[in-house]
């Protein structure tokens, strides 16, 4: 019987099976941690004072 | 309590008014996605949550949406400002100033009133972070489409400021809904059981 | 009334008062941050300040006596108000 088309588990970005803290049927989000900060300025006019959560999507032109 | 403070989170300036793109941008005060429903959906929802860090989230993000919301009137109110009745029938907002002159009034880009279905409480924590952080996603949609529809970059900016703010609040929704997910699981809530912090 | 101090002096306020908020909704998912406890109590450090220089010129912030006491004459019935700036 020809297989589905599965990747192989370097190919898929996935959490590993033996991942304790994860279950089916839930969501998460990978945690945020604060390192960096855009100076105040910057930080108003883009929207938020953490590099990290600039650009996670396409800014709309 | 709420106390006001008499200062917009972030400036609103236009280049010029423009009735036309007031008529959709309006979706944003009183609209499915709007900031209206975004405030009282998180506020309403946090007498149900089960934990103190997620009643603060609640608290906050729903104070915050307040205060995005006055940016949307500051922007409708400073595009209509000093339109004449004609010009309102020339937008195709006529219907706007018949019933609000300059006034303004929660509805979407079609004139539909905002309506308590926009939003939900299931008291069950899950359900209520899983639809905040899907209301934060059609929010920050919503914006990409109104920056397409104005050319204005003043315009662009303030959207763009808000827009920026949706992707945030979906990466707090998440972390609380981590947050939250784990501690049910610790307390056994699977059995719906009142929870002690 | 000079406008562009007013905005100056304005923009100085929110944009700290933006660094604080952003802290504080961190800090509800990592309430045991310390980089960000100390961050956002510098924050608040400096809106204290950029918020008294401001009101000393352009009136009360806040009402319900939260922002203090009052002068002789009322001003939190004064124009402009936010969406007129």
């Amino acid at each position: 019987m020809k297989k589905g088309p599965y990747k192989t588990k370097k190919q898929m970005c996935m959490p590993d099976d033996d991942c304790p803290d994860m279950k089916l049927a839930h969501s998460y989000v990978l945690w945020q941690h604060y390192d960096n900060a855009f100076r105040p300025q910057e930080a108003l006019m883009k929207g938020t004072l953490f590099p990290e959560l600039y650009g996670v999507y396409t800014l709309p032109k | 309590m709420w106390i006001y403070e008499k200062a917009l989170q972030h400036p609103v300036r236009v280049s010029r008014p423009d009735l036309s793109f007031a008529k959709l941008v309006i979706t944003q005060y009183g609209g499915p996605d709007g900031e209206l429903g975004a405030s009282l959906r998180y506020l309403n929802q946090r007498y149900s949550m089960p934990t103190g860090q997620a009643k603060a989230l609640l608290t906050d993000i729903g104070t915050e949406e307040m205060a995005h919301m006055e940016m949307i009137a500051a922007l409708v109110y400073k595009l209509v400002d000093g339109a004449s009745p004609k010009d309102f029938e020339e937008a195709g907002w006529g219907g706007q100033y018949a019933q609000h002159n300059h006034g303004l009034f929660w509805t979407d880009a079609n004139g539909v009133p905002w309506c308590a279905s926009y939003i939900a409480c299931l008291g069950d924590p899950i359900a209520d972070l899983t639809e905040d952080m899907a209301a934060e996603q059609k929010a920050r949609v919503t914006y990409e489409h109104l920056i397409h529809l104005t050319d204005d970059p003043c315009v662009k900016d303030t959207l763009r400021f808000l827009w920026e703010r949706e992707v945030v609040h979906f990466q707090r929704f998440g972390e609380m809904l981590n947050t939250v997910q784990e501690h049910m699981e610790k307390k056994n809530m699977w059995c719906g059981c009142e929870v002690e912090e | 009334m000079n406008c562009e101090q007013q905005m100056r002096m304005l923009i100085e306020v929110q944009e700290m008062q933006f660094v604080a908020l952003e802290l504080n909704l961190y800090l509800d998912t990592h309430p045991c941050d310390k980089d960000a406890i100390n961050d956002f109590n510098c924050a608040v450090e400096m809106l204290t300040k950029y918020k008294q220089a401001y009101e000393k010129e352009y009136g009360p912030l806040l009402n319900f006596g939260i922002g203090g006491y009052t002068d002789e004459a009322w001003q939190w019935v004064n124009s402009p108000w936010p969406w007129q700036l």
